[in-house]
């Protein structure tokens, strides 16, 4: 059950190391992702301003967001597992609503 | 950091544009961007996890709203709810919960590639296109079969028919990805001029990876491929299954990460190809 919310940080971990890869391959991604060019010169642009970061800390964020709410909710609380992953899954939704299309101009 | 959620996403730009993406996957335009294709690639790798999401909803159901019901029986009702409305040709408004969680990917994929169909004209750009609906067609009959076995059907040839199927698909998938997504067979026969880094006139040619990594990475897919077939292996049978499940589902997610990578390689390929060609051809 707790399956789902590890399968998919450990994606976002891995795309951020996907990115990275690219970059050190100076393969020039970004045309064919659409997104914009950061023109990282240095690994400590690259770790810090690019889209490696990005993806890298939605996924920090949201592993500790995983973790607090179930140590909270679950071990602390000691409600139900289900109910537990349900609240988190409710919780990303609500922190995500701001950031569909049209949520920057808010 | 201006914004508590600046301090998070650090690139407002690259945010919107995941999903912007994901809006596009569900509700398609006339053309298919590569950056969906990948999501929702992505996305059908995760349709086992996506299932444990479903798996989580129908037990909280259960225990919280129906007051400790019976979760199996919401569960098998769930199940072959999914199943009979992923076999029908175009998805139902009643389905989409259902399909979400399970069969949505790859039912996004196929209509992804239905609307590349039509707007294809050439015979040669459909044949492609209607391999790749047949590929995602094929991951179905598994399904089905070891959908079959979990409601309690037992027929002594199922186990060996599963494993047929799945290795129809698997094989296929396997095909499909060296051939067409990485462009593995075309790697040392291009006739044009090669050239690192790119300049004018020139297109790159594909020696950012070396062959023995490229053979390497495809034994690694093809091995992977047949992650369904775990169970089989010694040293994993003895696993808990739901061990053995996360393990599974980490293989899967880890050999999409490794297939990213060389399937953007080759779309940079693909496309600074298309532009020389298009230059030459305005010369």
């Amino acid at each position: 059950m707790i399956r789902f919310p590890l399968i998919i940080l450990f994606y976002l971990f891995l795309w951020g190391i996907n990115l990275f890869f690219l970059d050190q391959c100076h393969l020039q991604y970004h045309g064919v992702l659409g997104i914009k060019n950061g023109h990282q010169n240095s690994l400590s642009q690259l770790i810090f301003l690019g889209q490696t970061s990005f993806a890298i800390f939605t996924a920090i964020f949201f592993s500790i967001l995983y973790t607090v709410h179930l140590l909270l909710v679950h071990g602390i609380f000691e409600i139900a597992t289900e109910t537990t992953l349900i609240g988190f899954y409710a919780l990303v939704f609500f922190l995500s609503l701001s950031y569909f299309p049209g949520g920057e101009n808010r | 950091v201006s914004h508590p959620r600046d301090f998070f996403f650090l690139i407002p730009s690259l945010r919107s544009h995941f999903f912007r993406i994901l809006k596009q996957i569900i509700f398609p335009g006339g053309t298919i961007s590569f950056p969906e294709i990948l999501v929702a690639d992505a996305l059908c790798s995760l349709s086992k996890p996506f299932k444990d999401l479903g798996l989580t909803m129908v037990i909280f159901y259960s225990h919280v709203i129906q007051n400790g019901r019976n979760p199996v029986f919401y569960h098998n009702t769930g199940m072959i709810l999914i199943a009979i409305f992923a076999s029908l040709p175009f998805v139902s408004v009643i389905s989409l919960p259902l399909l979400v969680l399970t069969f949505f990917p790859s039912r996004l994929r196929i209509r992804q590639c239905l609307v590349q169909y039509s707007s294809a004209t050439d015979l040669s750009l459909r044949i492609p296109i209607t391999l790749n609906i047949i590929k995602y067609f094929s991951s179905f009959p598994p399904i089905w079969l070891a959908a079959l076995a979990s409601f309690g059907y037992f027929h002594p040839s199922l186990p060996t028919l599963t494993a047929v199927m799945a290795t129809i698909n698997s094989v296929y998938s396997f095909l499909w990805d060296i051939i067409m997504d990485w462009g593995l067979l075309t790697l040392y026969s291009s006739p044009l001029p090669n050239s690192t880094p790119p300049s004018p006139g020139h297109f790159r040619a594909r020696t950012v990876f070396s062959f023995p990594l490229h053979l390497l990475v495809a034994c690694f897919n093809l091995f992977l491929r047949f992650s369904w077939a775990a169970n089989r292996i010694e040293g994993l049978s003895s696993l808990p299954p739901s061990q053995l499940i996360l393990l599974v589902e980490l293989a899967e997610v880890l050999r999409r990460a490794v297939w990213n990578v060389f399937r953007i390689e080759w779309e940079i390929n693909q496309q600074e190809k298309n532009a020389y060609l298009k230059s030459t051809s305005k010369l």
